[in-house]
């Protein structure tokens, strides 16, 4: 029999004592229980008392009587374990929120707390002690992807002392900015900047770069990868990066078919090329001047901004210097960007002139011109909205943001989940953004959400800020809290390498029972069944239900307890 | 590997509707891995009879078990025990494994609690699909590595029928027609010479089901 | 209509049930007294075995609070949740129990209104379907 320890926490004095008087009574009924002393609040000097106490009364155990349990585990946290002994042995009983203050009367609050304070101490004497273990993380760090996110993350990366493979499929680095010729919100100009950092990258000694190169193979989990990189020469290096970030951006397609294909028709990558190469003070398209340019800003890319972005950098230099005129036909113009509101403003005081419209616009070809009519509803009253017709010179049209043609079978390698577009997805858009569902690896830039480049180096800052974090301790400390496989159970079924969300349990390659994959077979593996590793594992639980041998459990929250909170027997 | 889907319950609940003390004993292989007959099923449909049971004012008593695998010998037999204490048995096994307790108990009921639907592969997870009916002589050689006979719904040997459209079988038409895919396949490895050699009528009578009970005997295993 | 308590199994995931629970409490809200609250630490480790165990072992009804959709810390675990509860409900039909005994509740963190609220509810509905035929001592 356990021998059990009770704080009962007046929270202050707020429990009334015949409240607590209840309490006490119902405990001393209870054998386990060795001693029940109560505390006004839980501080550093209480901690000492407590500690002092539950030596001499060599009691291993202990059940806190309160308030919320989330109360207790944060204050812990921040306080340190006030028990001499592993800090699962102890659990809460929650009085205060669920019994006393959401009861009718004391009379029910004490049946509830009695009821809460019982059940405690069963799920108290069946706790076992979980572990801690401790992860050596090597300052490896593999980057796939040589564009922005990749460039500016290895950097900051290096510069901190971590070692960088940084793996790039193309034969030159920068990837979306090499074809950008300036940026909306900054004087630079693309090419040198881009160059600049290339120069830096090059000469750091902690960087590697390989390319073009792509992965080919992934095993393992944080802290031991092994990632298989295969050479354009057709080579192959295995490296063992503690941590990895996905950066792999993202592709444009345009729109095809009809009056779409006209040479007329360009696309925003495509007048940023013309814009590169034009010399004051007129752009020319096939020898010929260029006066009037339409922009036709259409749904296809939901919430992404950047074809606001890119039309408005365009058209600020083609109304303003190049001397044309601008026209932006758009149903949202979004602004939502640094700076955007400004350039906006600026936009329209040269005189760009934006329509709104509803129905889609027509094209038609006028003497080698495209007309576009398009019906302007930015006007509230119907009645005065008017139909527009514009003779352009070009037009130019937005491309589609898409993930590259190869990232499912890049999220099938990295065991990644992509998000409803097909991009990358995080593990929790609110707080989690860079974080992907696996542990150790990161995902940044384009790959995940294409975006304008400040927002993109702002968040290739986050990325690296969270593995420096990561790897600055050398160690990964984790409870083994985890959920655990029983290989004698186990039916080979890949349910649970299926389910888990965090990508955190493979199947162990076979010694003992099958002889599937022979090659990469780490030596002394004696396992053949699923196995989960610990230290890439969230303790959610969602596999132990799904298995359908019954073969997992989790360690910090067995079938037990949860029978015990309801009431049954098991 | 064989795929089985849970029998409706009612025609569950009539078939033990005489014994008030039953085991119920899944599978640790085949049956666990299409989540029919393993250790969670097990669980889940005792707990489900002996509610229905409980309802009708019959109570059930259930004892659980779930031997790694029902279809051989010495697994069944560590159900001696347990078989003892009951009126009958209801195995989530495939007709195998029930047959194999069929074998070693004589005097006890052996209910099957699963239909033993096919030999499939998982497509993604949750959804199965019939790749083989142990036909006794495979042609996959002669026809890619797809198999018409589990596959084409007339088990048809050289070619498909009239009715294949857009690459849909006529019979079941979210199903992709066997022979469509054969042809993709053989044009795909570059072998589509292979369709001109004739495949001759399976010999159902001498190779299969037709000439009554199949066995193999391995002289050379034999103890 | 029955005069009796239905006895009631809330199992609360760690993000949403359980502090929405003692939100209620901090506003003062009547958690009704027969409500046996489980601490989960996600929707996904509730098993469908549980729910089948809480009415065959004398609850009258089950509710399983999870987060919302796309909220779930743990990516899925509330969509397995919601999916171990359809086979729940099949089974239940085919022996006869009232699928409305168990139901899926979606919440926030601080939806302590909403969490008494389902609560009073289901115990009033509970009433109305009298107690569970299918339990144990029953
Ligand atoms: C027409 C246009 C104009 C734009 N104008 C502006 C602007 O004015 N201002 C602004 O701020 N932003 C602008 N942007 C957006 C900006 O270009 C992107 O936000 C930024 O380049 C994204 O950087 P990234 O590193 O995430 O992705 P990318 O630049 O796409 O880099 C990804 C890199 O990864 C490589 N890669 C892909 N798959 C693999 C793989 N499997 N293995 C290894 N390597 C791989 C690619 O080859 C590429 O080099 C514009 C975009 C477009 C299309
Ligand atoms: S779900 Fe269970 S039986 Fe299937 S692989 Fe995982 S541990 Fe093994
Ligand atoms: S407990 Fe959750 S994170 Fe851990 S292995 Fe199971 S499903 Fe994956
Ligand atoms: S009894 Fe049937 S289900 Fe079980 S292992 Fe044998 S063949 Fe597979
Ligand atoms: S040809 Fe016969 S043995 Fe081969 S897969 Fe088809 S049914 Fe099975």
């Amino acid at each position: 029999m356990a021998r059990i320890g009770i704080f009962i926490d007046t929270l202050k004095g707020t429990l009334p004592s015949s409240f607590r008087e209840r309490i006490r009574t119902t405990l001393r009924d209870v054998p386990e229980v060795v001693f029940s002393v109560e505390e006004d609040e839980f501080t550093s000097e209480t901690f000492e008392r407590m500690l002092k106490l539950l030596e001499h009364e060599g009691v291993e155990r202990v059940v806190i009587v309160g308030g919320s349990p989330k109360l207790y585990e944060t204050t812990f946290q921040k306080l340190g374990f006030p028990l001499p002994f592993n800090p699962y042995l102890f659990t809460v009983a929650n009085i205060r929120e669920q019994a006393l203050w959401s009861s009718i009367d004391e009379r029910e609050a004490s049946e509830k707390a009695k009821n809460a304070v019982l059940k405690a101490i069963r799920i108290a004497s069946s706790l076992r002690p979980i572990e801690s273990q401790t992860l050596p993380l090597k300052p490896e760090v593999l980057i796939l992807g040589g564009g922005i996110s990749g460039i500016s993350i290895a950097l900051t990366l290096a510069r901190a002392g971590i070692y960088v493979f940084l793996v790039e499929r193309e034969r030159t680095l920068g990837g979306k900015v090499t074809e950008l010729w300036k940026f909306y919100n900054q004087e630079l100009e693309a090419k040198g900047w881009l160059e600049q950092k290339i120069l830096e990258l090059r000469q750091n000694p902690r960087i590697s770069l390989l390319a073009p190169a792509r992965l080919k193979y992934l095993r393992g989990h944080m802290g031991r990868f092994q990632a298989t990189i295969l050479t354009d020469k057709g080579e192959e290096t295995t490296i063992s990066p503690s941590a990895i970030v996905v950066a792999t951006g993202y592709r444009v397609e345009r729109k095809r078919g009809g009056i779409y294909d006209h040479k007329r028709m360009v696309t925003l990558s495509e007048m940023e090329k013309l814009l590169s190469e034009t010399n004051p003070p007129f752009p020319f398209f096939e020898g010929k001047r260029v006066e009037t340019v339409t922009y036709l800003l259409d749904d296809t890319n939901e919430d992404i901004k950047l074809d606001s972005i890119n039309a408005l950098k365009q058209s600020l230099l083609l109304q303003g210097s190049l001397k044309c005129q601008v026209a932006i036909l758009c149903k949202e113009f979004k602004v939502s960007s640094d700076r955007m509101e400004r350039l906006y403003r600026k936009a329209r005081e040269l005189g760009v002139l934006f329509f709104k419209y509803e129905e889609a616009p027509r094209f038609s070809l006028v003497n080698g011109q495209i007309q576009v009519e398009v019906k302007d509803t930015s006007i509230l009253r119907k009645e005065d909205q008017w139909s527009v017709s514009i003779l352009s010179d070009l037009v130019v049209l937005c491309e589609t943001f898409l993930p590259h043609q190869e990232t499912m079978e890049l999220s099938a390698l990295l065991r990644l989940h992509l998000g409803k577009r097909g991009f990358f997805m995080e593990d929790n858009p609110q707080l989690l953004r860079v974080r992907s569902n696996r542990r150790g690896i990161f995902i940044a830039g384009g790959c995940r959400f294409p975006q304008e480049i400040s927002e993109t180096l702002f968040e290739a800052n986050a990325v690296a800020q969270e593995v420096l974090a990561l790897l600055s301790k050398g160690a990964y400390t984790y409870d083994l809290s985890v959920a655990e496989v029983d290989p004698k159970k186990c039916a080979l079924c890949y349910t649970c390498p299926r389910v888990c969300p965090h990508s955190a349990i493979e199947v162990e390659k076979y010694a003992e029972k099958n002889v599937y994959l022979t090659h990469h077979v780490p030596e002394n593996t004696k396992w053949g069944a699923a196995k989960v590793d610990p230290a890439s594992c969230f303790g959610c639980g969602i596999c132990v239900g799904e298995c359908p041998a019954r073969a997992i459990t989790l360690r910090h929250y067995p079938d037990e307890f949860i029978y015990i909170q309801m009431g049954l027997d098991g | 590997m064989i795929k089985a889907e849970q029998k409706p319950m009612e025609e569950i609940l009539r078939s033990i509707d005489p014994y008030k003390k039953i085991l119920l004993s899944g599978c640790g292989a085949c049956v666990t891995v299409c989540h029919a007959g393993g250790e969670k099923e097990v669980l889940l449909l005792a707990s489900a009879l002996r509610m229905a049971r409980k309802k009708i004012g019959k109570p059930l008593e259930i004892l659980e078990a779930t031997p790694s695998r029902q279809c051989e010998p010495e697994y069944a037999q560590e159900l001696s025990e347990l078989s003892e204490k009951v009126e009958a048995i209801l195995s989530l096994a495939c007709g195998v494994g029930v047959q194999t307790l069929v074998r070693f108990f004589p005097k006890m009921p052996v209910l099957p609690g699963v239909n033993t639907t096919f030999l499939g592969e998982t497509l993604s997870h949750g959804i199965w699909e019939e790749r083989c009916q142990a036909c006794g002589n495979c042609i996959l050689e002669k026809t890619g590595g797809i198999c018409p006979i589990s596959r084409c719904a007339k088990q048809l040997l050289n070619g498909p029928c009239g009715g294949s459209s857009k690459g849909k079988c006529e019979i079941k038409k979210e199903a992709d027609c066997a022979w469509q895919l054969i042809y993709d396949r053989l044009s795909s490895l570059g072998q589509l010479y292979k369709l001109e050699e004739i495949i001759p009528a399976k010999r159902w009578g001498i190779e299969s089901r037709d000439s009554g009970l199949r066995r193999i005997i391995r002289e050379d295993l034999k103890i | 209509m029955v005069d009796f308590d239905p006895k009631i199994i809330a199992f609360c995931c760690d993000q949403s049930g359980y502090p929405s629970a003692d939100m209620a409490g901090s506003l003062r809200l009547n958690i009704p007294k027969n409500v046996e609250m489980v601490r989960v630490p996600c929707a996904g480790r509730v098993e469908a075995l549980y729910l089948l165990k809480a009415l065959e072992k004398g609850a009258d009804g089950v509710v399983l609070f999870a987060c919302y959709e796309e909220n779930c810390q743990y990516l899925r675990g509330n969509l397995r949740a919601r999916g171990r509860l359809s086979y729940i409900h099949r089974l239940m039909e085919k022996i006869g129990l009232e699928k409305e005994r168990i139901e899926i509740c979606y919440l926030a963190t601080n939806s302590g209104v909403k969490l008494v609220e389902t609560l009073q509810r289901k115990t009033e509905e509970l009433k109305r379907l009298g107690p569970n035929p299918c339990s144990e001592g029953k």
